[in-house]
């Protein structure tokens, strides 16, 4: 069968955080900026694949009917925090496998009318029990981890003063502030050890884009390739054979077939857009992809690498800690961002001579396993008169 | 009560406080098993997020049972320090022995520990 090259012709996104918009309206400015940036219309777009989490069953309908669209095949899909992300991931493989030649993507929560305080786990897990939240989840790897690797609470704070950093020239992220280690460290308590400003915040926002077969796109557009993106589902966790902090498996694992798809190493890649959740999220993260070895997360942060004149730039746009994590939405405003950045439009947050990006969004807390599902994808600068197939 | 009761693979190291119907790391049969209450705490955090009749500052373990599954147990807020590698002894928050056997789900039931070395 002859695969063809999905190309990221526009993104698009709301602003992030609560807001009074409501999901049509949400829904509506991203993917109208989407389909601007792309010079497209409605009328040629396909298909969508939509991801969200928490609305009711025909929420995604009417929003999208809102955004001008009726009678285009709209698939719904969860995963969690990586719902938008799996929604790019099955449109991207539509158009790669021949299915729809154009497609739209988009991802949206207006979760400020569903979750009060922190996100609850599934009822049915035993965890739930115990009366565990998201956080604590996040908390428990991180008190593992750090007594497993001799880091600091210092050292984990300051992803989180990284990324408020990198939001200060993002205009749509829910938190933009100049913080130090001191007042991240003594913002208000969540769960041991991680405080607020450790966590992602409850947001309402939408993000789109758009994907075309490369044999439909003119000679003298611009975009984004996607060189390949995976989808994996958590494995057991714990391991008995090789006890890893919970995700760190299958971040690994998506990884490794994401890179070898795109046939890059990790030298090639510019910049990440990456799953942090929670500030330990992004230091398991970047060890389980392969920027910097197991345990070495903390002091490779520290070291500035993970920023601006780092080896690989983390998180541009803030991340899910300061530009917000309405779940269904993050994972196409991960790939927004990695539009912008690899289409050189990213303003005062551009990574310079970016060209090639991964993103990656982890969800889910299902009980034993190391997450629902993580999807890991790879991009890269689209110019159709230089680049070969 | 001797130990809780838990799901094992009839052919490999799997164990699991949650039902399953075979076993997902080998295809085998699995049956239930009661398995030691002793552990070691792998992680554990303290909580200020009030969450239903929960008030601030309880604290969430997990352990590791011996020859068992990894399992979350709640103590609360006055409980002294819990630090990793605390040898424990995991019980039910509300003993009740039957309720252990007859539930669907074999530790369909709130954990607590107790240090014991």
């Amino acid at each position: 069968m002859k695969r063809r090259e999905p190309i990221m012709l526009g993104a698009g996104s709301s602003d992030f955080g609560k807001q009074s918009l409501n999901a049509e309206q949400l829904v509506t400015s991203a993917v109208a900026e989407a389909l601007e940036a792309a010079n497209l219309t409605a009328w040629q777009v396909d298909a969508i694949y939509l991801g969200t989490v928490f609305p009711y069953a025909g929420t995604a309908h009417r929003a999208m009917r809102a955004a001008g669209f009726a009678a285009t095949p709209l698939f719904t899909v969860e995963n969690a925090c990586a719902s938008g992300t799996l929604a790019f991931h099955l449109g991207s493989q539509a158009v790669r496998l021949g299915e729809y030649s154009t497609v739209l993507i988009v991802g949206f929560e207006k979760m400020s009318s569903f979750i009060k305080g922190a996100i609850p786990t599934d009822p049915g897990d035993l965890e739930a029990l115990q009366s565990m939240q998201l956080p604590s989840m996040y908390a428990l790897t991180a008190t593992r981890y750090m007594h497993q690797y001799g880091v600091t609470p210092e050292q984990l704070a300051q992803v989180s003063v990284k990324n408020h950093a990198h939001a200060l020239h993002n205009p749509r992220a829910q938190y933009r502030g100049q913080y130090t280690v001191e007042e991240v460290l003594s913002s208000r308590p969540i769960s041991d050890p991680l405080t607020l400003l450790q966590c992602s915040p409850i947001s309402d926002g939408a993000a789109a884009a758009v994907l075309r077969a490369r044999e439909m796109v003119d000679d003298d557009a611009g975009g984004v390739r996607v060189l390949a993106s995976h989808f994996e589902s958590g494995a057991l966790w714990p391991d008995p054979d090789h006890d890893q902090v919970w995700n760190w498996e299958l971040i690994h694992r998506t990884t490794a077939q994401a890179m070898a798809a795109a046939g890059l190493r990790h030298g090639d890649i510019d910049l990440c857009e990456v799953h942090d959740a929670f500030t330990i999220g992004e230091l398991v993260t970047i060890e389980a992809m392969g920027f910097c070895p197991e345990g070495q997360g903390a002091a490779f942060t520290e070291d500035g690498q993970t920023t601006y004149g780092g080896s690989i730039p983390v998180n541009p746009s803030g991340g899910l800690l300061s530009r917000g994590h309405p779940l269904g939405a993050t994972g196409v405003a991960q790939v927004a961002e990695m539009y912008w950045q690899l289409t050189g439009i990213a303003g005062p947050r551009q990574v310079p001579d970016a060209s090639r990006g991964l993103v990656e969004t982890m969800g889910g807390s299902a009980s034993g396993l190391s997450g629902n599902g993580c999807v890991v994808a790879a991009f890269e600068t689209f110019n159709q008169k230089v680049t070969t197939t | 009560m001797d130990g809780h009761r838990m799901m094992a693979c009839t052919a490999c190291l799997f164990r699991s406080a949650s039902w399953v119907s075979i076993c997902p790391r080998c295809g085998a049969g699995v049956e239930r098993r009661r398995l030691p209450c002793t552990g070691t705490v792998w992680s554990h955090t303290r909580v200020h997020l009030p969450f239903g009749e929960h008030s601030n500052g309880y604290r969430l373990s997990y352990v590791d049972l011996d020859d068992g599954p990894r399992v979350l147990c709640r103590t609360e807020a006055e409980y002294p320090e819990i630090i990793i590698g605390d040898r424990v002894r995991v019980l039910p928050l509300t003993p009740s022995d039957n309720l252990v056997d007859a539930a669907p789900e074999p530790a369909a039931e709130a954990l607590t520990l107790e240090v014991i070395a």
